[in-house]
C-alpha cells in the first residue's frame, strides 16, 4: 500500500523519507492550483526526491486558456528533462499535451466529470499505457468506486483525508478584503439553508471550499478491502505539526485510539461526503411537474384562457379533433383532473364552429377549477 | 460559418420558445429532452416534440441541437441508447454533450455531429486537439476564453468554434461548481444547480454578493468576431423569458446582418438591451480577463420593461390576439417588437375579450383582442413600455 502526501521543501520531503513514504506530489506554483514553488525550487524538491528513490509527481491541475497553457508549456517539458515521468492532470488540454509531447504518465484526476464507467473506459483507452492512476473524485461512492475496481482494472488512489474544493473560478474576487495579496476568509451564507464556505485568493483565482473536511480515514479496512492500494492525504491547509506522523502511523496498523487522537488535533469537522450514498439527484423529480406532461392518450392541447363563468380558450396541439358533445378529460397543472361535455365550440372570432383544426384556438364552455395550462383529453 | 457570419445559436425553452427565436433570427436552436439535461425545471421536449421541433426549424432552414450536457452517473444511463437513435432518426443537427463517457457512447451507437457542451471546460488548443482526435465537431468553448484565443483554437484544431455571446455566467468554470451538492444535496452536474453563487454572504462585516457574476454582453464585440473565423456565437438562457428571448435574438441577428452587409453597428441595439431583465452587463472574458470588476453587487435585476404577451393570431383587418404574460391596463403603453425592424408602439384603449366583450385590465394567462395593426406578425412580442 502507498501513501502518498504534498511536499513543499526539502524539509517535509526528508521527513517523509524517513517515515517510509514512497512518492511525493510537487506543486509549481504556475501548475498547480494551491502551488507555491517557483520553477528553481521544485527543481530541487525534484532532485532530492530522485536522490532518495523516491517518486516526484508534478500536478498540473490549472485549467488554463490558450494563453496560458503556451506561457507554460515550456517548464513542463523542462520537469521531464528533470526525470520527472508522472503528472497528476485534471484538464483536457494538459492531458493531451503530456501524451503527446511527453513520455511520461497520467495519474488521471477524476474530477466532478466522469461519474460513470463510460467515461472511465473512455480514458483507459485513450491513454492506454500511459495512465498510470486514476485519481477518484471525493464525490465518488463506493459503489461506483467497487464499480470501478471491478469494471476497468486500473490502479485507483482514493482521498483519504483533505478539503473538499466545492467551486473554482479564474477572477480574483476577494481583492476588496486582501488587495491584491493571496489569503483565506471565512464566508458565511446568509440565505436559508445554505453553507458556509472557507475561499482562498491566489495568483490562479478564487476558490471555495466546504466548511467541513474530507475524511474517509474511518472507512479505510473497507477500501483496503476492495483492494485499493493507494491513498493521499492533504495537509497542505493545516498546521498540526505532528499530524503527519500520526497519520503515517495510523495508515501502517489502523489503531482506534491513533484514529482518535489525530481527529482531535484535527479540530476540524469532517464529513465522508458521498461516500455512503449520493441522493443529490432525488429533488428532481418534485422539479418535474408530472402534471404537465402528456402521458395519456388523445390528447386535444392546452388550455391558454379562461374566464370565470364564460369560456375556456384551448390551443389544439393534438391531433385529435373535437367537437359540440365532445367529452374531455381535464387534467389541471396541481393534479387535479375534471370532465366536462362541450356546450359550445368557437373560434377566436366568436363564432361557431362544427369541429377544432390542428393549430387553431378554440373556445368551449367555462369549468370552475380549470387553470391555465391544465392539459386536454378526449376522455375515453 | 457558411453565411459569412457566424451562426447565431439560440436557447429554446420550450416550443413557444423555440418559434420566437427562430422568428426572430436565431439560425440553431438548443434544446434539451426530458433527461440528460443540465436544466431539470425547464419545460424540456418530449421525444414527439423534438421530432415536431426539428421539422418546424428544418422546414425554415434551420438547425436544431438537443443538448445531453450532465455529467451521468451509470444509473442515469438508462435510456440514453433509446434517445440517441431517435435523435438520430428524427436528423436532429447535433447533440451538445459534456460527458466522455456519454461521447464514446454516442459515436458507437450512432453517426449524430456532436458539439462539446461548454460543461466540458475546453480551454485551450491541445483540449480541441483531443475532441478532434475523438471525432467532435464543434466545441463550445468555456467562457473563460478570449475571442483571440478562441481564434488560435480555431487555427490550431481546424474544428469548429462556438462562443458564448449573451446572457447569465457561472462564476464558477461551468461544470467545476458543487455549491449546490454540498449546500442542498442537489447535484448541479446533473441539473440541480441551486443558484448558490447569487446568494448574499457575509465575509468579514461586509454583506456581499462576491460570488455573483454580471452577464455576458458582446454585441459590441461582434466586428472582432466577424474577422476572428468563429462559427458560431451561442445565447444563453433556456429558463429565461420569451421577453429576454426576442429581444436578445433579434438584437444579435441585426448585429450579424450589419457585420455581414459591412454596415457600422447600430446602436439602437444595445439599447434594446438595456430593456430586458439583467444582472448588469460586461464584456465577460471575450476582450480581457474578469477580475473583480465583475460582480454583480445589487443582487437583485433593475426593473426593466415587462413583456405583455405574444402575439397568437392576426386576423387581418380585423384584430390581434394576444396571449397575455404580463398583466396591462387599457390606458398602458404597448410596443410590438417586429421581426425586423424598429418597435413600433400601440395602444390599448380598444381591447376585448375573445368574445369583444370590454377590458379594462388584461390578466396574465389571459387572452386578449386588440384592433388590427398592419405589419404586426403571428409570434411577435408585445411590450408595456416603462412609465418615465
Amino acid at each position: 500500500m502507498n501513501l502518498i502526501l504534498y511536499a513543499d521543501n526539502i524539509d517535509q520531503i526528508n521527513e517523509l523519507f524517513i517515515q517510509g513514504v514512497k512518492e511525493v506530489i510537487l506543486t509549481p506554483k504556475n501548475l498547480s492550483r494551491f502551488g507555491i514553488n517557483s520553477f528553481d525550487q521544485v527543481k530541487e524538491c525534484i532532485n532530492f526526491v530522485l536522490n532518495k528513490k523516491m517518486i516526484p509527481v508534478i500536478e498540473w491541475d490549472i485549467l488554463m486558456t490558450e494563453n496560458a497553457i503556451l506561457a507554460c508549456s515550456e517548464e513542463v517539458l523542462r520537469y521531464c528533462d528533470l526525470g520527472v515521468k508522472i503528472f497528476r492532470v485534471k484538464d483536457t488540454g494538459a492531458i493531451y499535451f503530456i501524451k503527446e509531447k511527453t513520455q511520461a504518465q497520467i495519474d488521471l484526476i477524476q474530477g466532478y466529470s466522469n461519474q460513470n464507467i463510460d467515461a472511465i473506459l473512455f480514458w483507459k483507452e485513450y491513454l492506454k499505457g500511459r495512465l498510470r492512476r486514476l485519481i477518484v473524485s471525493q464525490e465518488s461512492t463506493k459503489e461506483f468506486i467497487k464499480s470501478i475496481v471491478e469494471k476497468v482494472q486500473i490502479p485507483l488512489e482514493i482521498s483519504l483525508l483533505g478539503k473538499i474544493l466545492v467551486s473554482y473560478t479564474p477572477r480574483r474576487l476577494l481583492v476588496k478584503y486582501l488587495g491584491e495579496a493571496d489569503g483565506i476568509k471565512d464566508v458565511f451564507s446568509l440565505e436559508e439553508g445554505a453553507s458556509q464556505f472557507w475561499a482562498l485568493q491566489n495568483v490562479h483565482g478564487t476558490f471555495l471550499f466546504y466548511h467541513k473536511d474530507f475524511s474517509l480515514l474511518d472507512y479505510l479496512q473497507q477500501l483496503k478491502d476492495l483492494k485499493i492500494e493507494h491513498f493521499r492525504v492533504d495537509l497542505r491547509f493545516f498546521k498540526a505539526s505532528d499530524l503527519t506522523l500520526d497519520l503515517i502511523k495510523y495508515f501502517d496498523t489502523q489503531d482506534a485510539s491513533g484514529l482518535l487522537k489525530i481527529k482531535e488535533k484535527f479540530q476540524h469537522q469532517l464529513t465522508e461526503g458521498f461516500f455512503e450514498s449520493n441522493s443529490s439527484d432525488k429533488v428532481f423529480e418534485k422539479l418535474k411537474n408530472e402534471h404537465l406532461k402528456i402521458n395519456k392518450d388523445k390528447f386535444v392541447g392546452e388550455v391558454i384562457d379562461v374566464k370565470k363563468d364564460e369560456f375556456l380558450g384551448v390551443l389544439i396541439k393534438g391531433d385529435y379533433e373535437i367537437s359540440q358533445n365532445t367529452l374531455l378529460s381535464i387534467m389541471t397543472p396541481d393534479g387535479k383532473e375534471k370532465f366536462i361535455k362541450i356546450l359550445f365550440l368557437k373560434n377566436t372570432s366568436w363564432e361557431d364552429i362544427a369541429s377544432s383544426s390542428h393549430a387553431s384556438i378554440v373556445y368551449i364552455n367555462y369549468v370552475s377549477g380549470i387553470t391555465y395550462r391544465s392539459l386536454v383529453f378526449v376522455k375515453d | 460559418m457558411a453565411s459569412g457570419v457566424p451562426e447565431l445559436v439560440a436557447p429554446g425553452g420550450s416550443f413557444e420558445k423555440l418559434q420566437v427565436a427562430i422568428s426572430y433570427g436565431a439560425d440553431a436552436v438548443y434544446i434539451a429532452g426530458e433527461n440528460f439535461g443540465l436544466r431539470t425545471a425547464a419545460f424540456n421536449f418530449t421525444n414527439e416534440e423534438i421530432g415536431k421541433a426539428t421539422r418546424y426549424a428544418h422546414s425554415r432552414n434551420k438547425k436544431i441541437y438537443v443538448v445531453i450536457n450532465a455529467f451521468l452517473h451509470d444509473k442515469d444511463l438508462q435510456g440514453l441508447c433509446e434517445f440517441v437513435k431517435y435523435l438520430e432518426d428524427c436528423k436532429v443537427d447535433a447533440v451538445v454533450v459534456s460527458d466522455f463517457g456519454v461521447i464514446s457512447f454516442i459515436k458507437k451507437i450512432s453517426k449524430l455531429n456532436i458539439h462539446l457542451s461548454t460543461q466540458n471546460t475546453c480551454l485551450n488548443s491541445y483540449g480541441a486537439l483531443l475532441c478532434k482526435e475523438i471525432g467532435i465537431k464543434r466545441i463550445v468553448l468555456g467562457r473563460e476564453v478570449s475571442i483571440d484565443e478562441a481564434q488560435m483554437i480555431k487555427a490550431k484544431s481546424g474544428l469548429e468554434m462556438e462562443l458564448f455571446i449573451h446572457g447569465s455566467m457561472c462564476m464558477s468554470y461551468s461544470g467545476n461548481c458543487l455549491l449546490s451538492n454540498y449546500s442542498f444535496n442537489r447535484d448541479s452536474n446533473r441539473g440541480g444547480c441551486k443558484h448558490s453563487c447569487r446568494f448574499l454572504y457575509q465575509i468579514d462585516n461586509h454583506k456581499d454578493y462576491f460570488y455573483s457574476s454580471k452577464d455576458l454582453m458582446g454585441l459590441e464585440h461582434l466586428s472582432l468576431i466577424g474577422n476572428s473565423n468563429i462559427d458560431a456565437l451561442k445565447i444563453e438562457g433556456r429558463m429565461k423569458t420569451l421577453h429576454y428571448l426576442a429581444t436578445v435574438v433579434k438584437a444579435y441577428r441585426e448585429g450579424l446582418d450589419q457585420l455581414k452587409a459591412q454596415k457600422s453597428m447600430d446602436q439602437s441595439q444595445l439599447f434594446e438591451l438595456s430593456k430586458v431583465m439583467t444582472r448588469d452587463y460586461f464584456s465577460g472574458n471575450l476582450i480581457t480577463k474578469a477580475d473583480d470588476q465583475s460582480v454583480f453587487e445589487k443582487g437583485k435585476n433593475d426593473k426593466t420593461e415587462d413583456i405583455a404577451g405574444i402575439v397568437l393570431e392576426v386576423n387581418e383587418g380585423k384584430h390581434i390576439l394576444l396571449s397575455v404574460k404580463s398583466a396591462f391596463d387599457r390606458n398602458d403603453q404597448l410596443e410590438i417588437l417586429p421581426f425586423v425592424g424598429a418597435a413600433k408602439c400601440i395602444d390599448a384603449l380598444e381591447m376585448t375579450d375573445v368574445s369583444g366583450k370590454n377590458v379594462e385590465r388584461a390578466k396574465t394567462a389571459t387572452m386578449v383582442k386588440l384592433p388590427f395593426t398592419p405589419d404586426i406578425k403571428t409570434g411577435n412580442i408585445v411590450r408595456i413600455k416603462r412609465k418615465k
